[in-house]
């Protein structure tokens, strides 16, 4: 089980969670089992990107497609955070 | 198009079955 987030790293969401729009709130939110994650925007477009499949270097290079300029120290803390939460999980090569 | 404009991923934890 790997233990530090890196750039290669493959990040996906937990099996429990569920990626989920909220009408109300106009948010998008984590739904777990016993919690409800409000995501800001840019949380959403990044956890959106999170399939199994890419590393976070290749989610960090896709936002910069889509906005002005992407900090991916803050797209790695973001996804470690949810890591800790057990919201995200991830794999390495 | 203008480009998004880029802000810190956050989340604010809150109580789901929601779901549905």
């Amino acid at each position: 089980m790997s233990t530090a987030l890196r750039l290669s790293s493959h990040p996906g969401l937990s099996p429990h969670v569920r990626l989920a729009f909220d009408r109300v709130r106009e948010r998008h939110v984590l739904l777990g089992p016993e919690s409800v994650l409000v995501l800001n925007p840019t949380g959403a477009a990044v956890l959106k990107l999170c399939d199994g499949r890419r590393t976070v270097a290749e989610i960090v290079r896709e936002l910069g497609r889509q906005y002005d300029r992407v900090v991916g120290d803050e797209v790695r803390d973001f996804l470690a955070r949810l890591v800790a939460n057990r919201c995200v999980e991830f794999g390495d090569d | 198009p203008q480009p998004d404009v880029w802000e810190a991923p956050e989340f604010e934890e809150i109580v789901t079955m929601f779901a549905r």
